[in-house]
């Protein structure tokens, strides 16, 4: 999967987008990104345990993100979390949805469906 | 801690590939979930509710997302060493196939109940259900069949019994000719009037012969099921039709319902007569009465003990009865008036036999012989089970199916994907074995049928 276009993995359902963007300034542990994507949208946007690991399986699966060996923070030395890091691969399907968002947004300015900035 | 394994009770909605990677994290997080909420009785609950959501609407997505990988699996195995799997898939195909023909027939012959009758277990059977025929003359010890006029003494007399009917032993097979002039092949029975009260049958159309009605020398006729379809094409305008068998014209009364096959495990009578009929049909033959020197015995008999009668000692006294009942009538043939010859006669005897498995003839003549060749048909299902083994361990070491960079479940999964498509093989084998039973029949399967 690795080796396939970001744009075949078009559009990303918005759990799996959520946790790309989750992970994009660092690695996090499962709990770790749901309490990031629940802050960065307010609390709109509450992931479940099963929402976030039934994506989580896909995303290992498709290459977006791999499972590190060991914890990132030294300090954090519970060995019951597992972390996970975004790919190359992830971060280029990431940009390609945000591509695909910002053109649609675009669209929808250049239409008048939405006010332009 | 409680609520730790309700949740962990929970996780078993989803695959247990996906439970055994992922569980021990979800757990924690709802643990750590728990714990921010515990002030909050409404916050608690609505974690709860979220749990139970998730189980509802993310499992049976995993249990989707388990069932594709393994067609895909399946499928990309198949193509990677298509001969030895082709020969693999056939094995096991012939080995469940076969296995299930066996067992079928092996179930149908030794152990199933009749089909289509009531409550089966309370029949009883006053003759030998594993003596099929019949007998002019003498005989002694166990009586293997009745006459009618023994059975008739036994009706009139054993009250012990609720109800008793008599059946042809033998399954006669006539030349039947329909009103346009068409002729087929039919095997039938003479019946008395209880034979459907007894069994507990009722009709799929119209009415049948009832033990009110008595033994009765009308020409009427109820047809089999599959008689219906194949003869009436199924027209709901039967009844009051005429099947002429032999030089009497038989009218229709009614249809029996769909699986009945009377009381003979393995048979399949497309009519029943009423037994005054057999003289008529059958001309030249003392069917009905008992004339000195010889008894035609030819009726197998089968009752119900009366209600709330149970057990080995109600049987015992019903069999007793019997028995009185049956000797007088030896006595008054086979009496002090009789040849010296004839008296030998009088140690024949009676015996209760569980019925609810009907007669069968074959029962005791193959049961061994079933019962080897369910082992042996096993033993093949064995070897068809190594040759899959022997496909997994090929296709384990299939290039790309077990690559290091997979997460840890999916490796898992693959290593035991092999074993689980056999199943989806193995329903090919069912498809094998419903026209390996219908040859070891020798006849058409159909729904609601049973093994010879």
């Amino acid at each position: 999967m690795k080796d396939a276009s970001p744009d075949a993995l078009l559009p990303l359902p918005a759990a799996v987008f959520h946790i790309l963007i989750a992970l994009a300034d660092r690695d996090r542990h499962g709990y770790s990104i749901m309490q990031d994507v629940a802050a960065r949208t307010g609390g709109k946007v509450q992931l479940s345990a099963g929402t976030l690991y039934s994506s989580i399986r896909r995303m290992l699966e498709q290459g977006l993100i791999e499972e590190l060996k060991e914890s990132p923070d030294p300090a954090n030395t519970d060995e019951r979390r597992r972390y996970y890091r975004l790919t190359r691969f992830g971060k280029r399907v990431a940009g390609a949805e945000v591509d695909r968002l910002t053109s649609l947004l675009r669209d929808a300015r250049a239409t008048g469906l939405v006010p332009g900035t | 801690m409680r609520a730790k394994r309700i949740y962990k009770a929970l996780l078993h909605c989803y695959p247990a590939a996906f439970r055994n990677e992922y569980g021990s994290q979800m757990q924690l997080i709802f643990s750590e979930q728990l714990g921010a909420t515990r002030r909050s009785g409404i916050r608690q609950a609505v974690l709860w509710l979220r749990a139970a959501l998730d189980a509802l609407t993310v499992a049976p997505r995993e249990h989707a997302h388990i069932i594709a990988q393994d067609v895909r699996y399946a499928i990309r195995s198949t193509a990677a060493s298509p001969t030895f799997a082709i020969v693999a898939i056939l094995s096991l195909a012939l080995g469940i196939g076969a296995s299930t023909a066996i067992f079928s027939l092996w179930n149908g012959v030794l152990h199933s109940s009749l089909p289509a009758v009531q409550a089966p277990g309370q029949l009883v059977m006053l003759t030998n259900p594993e003596a099929s025929g019949s007998w002019l003359g003498m005989l002694d010890q166990e009586r293997p069949w009745l006459t009618f006029e023994e059975f008739k003494q036994l009706q009139d007399h054993a009250d012990t019994f609720s109800s008793l009917m008599a059946v042809q032993s033998l399954l006669d097979t006539w030349q039947v000719r329909s009103a346009d002039g068409g002729w087929d092949e039919a095997h039938g029975h003479f019946v008395s009037g209880g034979f459907f009260d007894v069994l507990g049958v009722h009709p799929k159309l119209g009415r049948v012969f009832t033990e009110a009605g008595g033994d009765s020398s009308a020409p009427e006729a109820v047809i089999s099921y599959k008689f219906w379809q194949r003869w009436f094409g199924g027209r709901s305008d039967v009844l009051g039709k005429t099947v002429a068998l032999r030089n009497v014209a038989l009218t229709v009364i009614g249809v029996a319902p769909s699986g009945f096959i009377g009381e003979t495990a393995g048979q399949q009578p497309d009519l029943w007569v009423p037994l005054g009929m057999a003289p008529v049909v059958t001309p030249g033959l003392n069917w009905l009465h008992d004339t000195a020197p010889a008894k035609y015995m030819w009726l197998h008999v089968f009752g119900r003990l009366k209600p709330g009668a149970t057990g080995a000692q109600a049987e015992a006294q019903a069999e007793a009865q019997a028995n009185a009942i049956f000797k007088a009538g030896l006595d008054s043939f086979y009496g002090p008036a009789a040849p010296p010859e004839r008296r030998e006669s009088l140690n024949q005897y009676l015996k209760i036999h569980p019925a609810g498995r009907g007669v069968s003839p074959a029962r005791d003549k193959f049961s061994n012989s079933l019962t080897a060749l369910l082992a042996a048909v096993g033993v093949l299902l064995l070897i068809a089970c190594a040759n899959l083994a022997n496909l997994r361990a090929r296709m384990r070491s299939f290039p790309g199916l077990e690559s290091p960079e997979r997460p840890a479940w999916v490796r898992t999964e693959l290593a035991s994907r092999a074993q689980r498509s056999a199943a989806g093989w193995g329903l090919a084998g069912f498809g094998c074995a419903r026209p390996s039973l219908c040859r070891l029949h020798g006849t058409p399967s159909a729904p609601g049928e049973r093994s010879p």
